[in-house]
């Protein structure tokens, strides 16, 4: 679970994120809506423990910043950020020996095949095109079978097909007790498999809803009327 | 014109507001520029032993090693591979933009000239720090500026002019090897005259530091022609050596601007390519400004924990083959060569490997490192983290300093002892180098830059020897400094080189944790 409490960030006199709570339940896939500028980006770092805010932020009951939270999280940036030289196999053994994970190797393989990654795992990152390290960062997040997982963007350059396989195996990871919480502008692509929508605005948190409250209107419409179009 | 003047000027103004944008930059900026300024008052108007300016060896070594250090500065941008005319932005606004090539050159010109100032007050820097004790008067120090700007300005505009030859024409890639050739032939065929005048072979470098035939090479021999013929009062030679460097530049500068063919896509093309690698560069990317052959190489295990990513970053090494590189082998011979041949001794060798180690500790592993989000994820403790990332650096200069300490030491017979106690004293430099790189990353963050990480390296390296220095004093003014005590306050003044250096890399672990080095 990631369960965030009263989370403010300043910058100068500036609030791009003013007394957020927001809780991604075990088990679920929570999604964090917003226009630009509404304070996603500001509440995903602060997750990710890489800026300094107010508040409190726990992953699996854990404060954000220790090392038994970071042991069971996992993130996938927008921009995968990769070391161009490593091969696909090495970036698993890196990973894998840096979260002491068993049998990682086995854990890996199976997303390898799953992002037909097999064929290129002597393949450095460089030689990879943008949706092969999309996948590879996937990949390096997956295998360390988290608890509470963050996906920032996940489908950007991803071709339709990985994005089916993407949403199903994001569902599968959820439905098998990790708490999933992705931020998105593409709504449509993820109105199917989320189970709790965030939609934020400058700086607040301006509805939290279910799938099953919004009955016949779609999450896009109810983001439009919401968000005042933006 | 006008608005061109406006973009350069709104670009420096956003450069200075962005060094203030926060006070520990702030803090740092003023602090270095007063730094500077006390250099520059400390060489020209403190006290010195040699109350005039003499022509002897150690002015035309210095003078000699100034040129050199110019000449160096200035063939590496000819012979490197990379080159543009403009920053990518410039370039796409200059060509894209309502502007008449008349304009674009005059905007070239200008901004050719303020690097050629900028370079010559660095190049001034460097001969300041060399030599201290020296006592020169303003117009020396404003003819080696003036003789400096020029020498540079004759290279840069060669240099855009030979690139936009190669634009045309492919045939003239190879001029700047050709040119860099011709220097080195002069440079030869003068050593061998100097060889041929005075049939010495050991003193040949001492010959030739001091022999009026070094006036012969193009441009450099003319800067220092004019320099020392100042100090002769000499101010018909000066007016020569002066004349001759306007005249190349003049003649340049008329080939440069009178070019008819068309390189705008070429040149557009290349500044956009070029900007990406600098900014690549200076976000940590080492490699970007080089090409890297990588190497088929595995490593036999991972370490597990915060130490996978020594493991890791110790494939990279291997993989780019820059744990003993062909770099420092051939920097480390011509240190030696140097060495050997101006007779200066085992000393001299340990001050220009002290030299070698300033430059080698860069931040950019550190802050390459530090872009990627998963050495904060990564489950261990932060102090482990920042080790990890530190040992490859400290692994590599360890091991060249002490082979080239042990093999020179050797060389000039010295004892185990002394090789032994000098090899503890590098230790304390790598140290307090290193903790001085985290130390500018922790405090400046993405503003860090070589120039503040030296500065830093300096302040701790003062801060350090400060109990030493009091502890002399007090000992001299109560008439009890003896040999022993001198010996005892040298070993004080290297332990606190290792106390500081831990001290720092304590109170800079948290920066591995991401929150604190990310937040702004």
């Amino acid at each position: 679970m990631i369960e965030i409490r009263h989370l403010t960030k300043k910058y100068g006199d500036f609030k791009a994120v003013d007394d957020v709570e927001l809780i991604a339940e075990s088990g679920k896939i929570t999604i964090l809506l917003g226009p630009n500028g509404a304070g996603k980006s500001t509440t995903i770092k602060s997750i990710a423990n890489l800026l300094k805010f107010e508040g409190s932020i726990d992953i699996c009951g854990y404060d954000n910043a220790s090392i038994e939270a970071k042991r069971c999280f996992g993130y996938v940036p927008e921009t995968p950020v990769l070391y161009d030289l490593l091969t696909v196999e090495e970036h698993i053994d890196f990973i894998g020996h840096a979260y002491q994970i068993e049998n990682y190797k086995q854990k890996a393989e199976k997303y390898l095949e799953l992002f037909q990654l097999t064929e290129k795992r002597k393949k450095m990152a460089k030689e990879l095109s943008k949706g092969m390290t999309q996948k590879l960062s996937m990949l390096l997040a997956f295998m360390i079978e988290p608890k509470a997982l963050l996906v920032d963007e996940p489908m950007v350059g991803l071709d339709p097909a990985s994005i089916e396989e993407t949403l199903k195996l994001l569902r599968n990871i959820a439905d098998n007790g990790c708490a999933v919480l992705i931020s998105t502008h593409i709504i449509d692509i993820v109105s199917d498999i989320f189970d709790e929508a965030y939609i934020m605005k400058e700086g607040h948190i301006i509805k939290r809803i279910k799938k099953d409250e919004l009955q016949e209107e779609s999450l896009k419409d109810y983001f439009f009327e919401l968000t005042e179009g933006e | 014109m006008k608005s061109l003047c406006l973009l350069w000027f709104m670009k420096t103004k956003a450069t200075v507001r962005n060094l203030f944008k926060k006070p520990s930059s702030a803090i740092f900026t003023i602090f270095i520029v007063l730094l500077y300024g006390f250099v520059f008052y400390s060489f020209l108007f403190l006290p010195k032993d040699q109350s005039y300016m003499a022509v002897n060896f150690e002015l035309h070594s210095s003078i000699l090693l100034f040129v050199g250090f110019l000449a160096l500065m200035l063939f590496s941008t000819m012979l490197s591979s990379r080159k543009a005319l403009f920053s990518g932005e410039d370039a796409y606004f200059l060509f894209s933009g309502p502007f008449h090539k008349k304009q674009i050159m005059t905007f070239l010109t200008f901004q050719t000239f303020l690097q050629s100032i900028l370079l010559s007050f660095f190049a001034l820097i460097f001969f300041i720090g060399m030599n201290m004790g020296m006592s020169v008067d303003f117009g020396f120090i404003g003819l080696a500026l003036l003789g400096s700007m020029l020498t540079i300005m004759i290279f840069l505009v060669f240099i855009d002019y030979s690139y936009i030859l190669s634009i045309g024409d492919q045939k003239y890639k190879k001029i700047n090897y050709i040119i860099a050739g011709i220097f080195g032939i002069v440079l030869v065929i003068i050593l061998g005259l100097t060889y041929l005048e005075t049939g010495r072979i050991q003193t040949i470098m001492i010959d030739f530091i001091e022999s009026p035939l070094f006036y012969f090479v193009p441009v450099f021999g003319w800067l220092k022609l004019t320099l020392i013929s100042y100090v002769t009062s000499q101010m018909g030679m000066v007016c020569l050596g002066l004349l001759l460097l306007v005249i190349s530049l003049v003649i340049i500068y008329l080939l440069f601007i009178t070019y008819k063919g068309d390189f705008y896509e070429q040149a557009l093309q290349d500044s956009l390519e070029l900007s990406k690698q600098l900014k690549e560069f200076k976000a940590g990317n080492q490699d970007a400004l080089r090409n890297v052959k990588v190497k088929k190489t595995s490593v036999k295990r991972f370490y597990d924990g915060a130490y996978a990513v020594l493991s890791k970053n110790l494939l990279l090494m291997k993989k780019k083959g820059n744990i003993i590189s062909w770099n420092d082998i051939i920097s480390i011979g011509i240190y030696l060569v140097i060495t050997i041949f101006s007779d200066l001794g085992f000393g001299f060798f340990i001050y220009m490997m002290i030299i070698w180690l300033f430059m080698m500790m860069q931040t950019s592993d550190l802050v390459g490192e530090l872009k990627n989000y998963q050495i904060y994820l990564i489950p261990d403790k932060p102090y482990k983290k920042l080790i990890a990332v530190m040992i490859p650096t400290f692994m590599k200069v360890s091991i060249i300093g002490t082979l080239s300490f042990i093999v020179v030491g050797m060389y000039y017979h010295e004892t185990f002892l002394t090789i032994f106690m000098y090899l503890i004293n590098m230790f304390g430099y790598i140290f307090i180098f290193m903790s001085a790189s985290v130390l500018t990353i922790r405090l400046l963050k993405s503003r860090t830059t070589q120039v503040f990480e030296n500065m830093m390296r300096m302040l701790i390296m003062i801060v350090s020897a400060l109990p030493s220095v009091i502890l002399t004093v007090i000992f001299m003014m109560t008439n009890a400094l003896t040999p022993t005590v001198l010996t005892m306050l040298s070993m004080a003044s290297l332990a606190m080189n290792f106390i500081l250096a831990l001290i720092i890399l304590w109170a800079c672990q948290g920066m591995m944790n991401g929150r604190e080095l990310k937040s702004e």
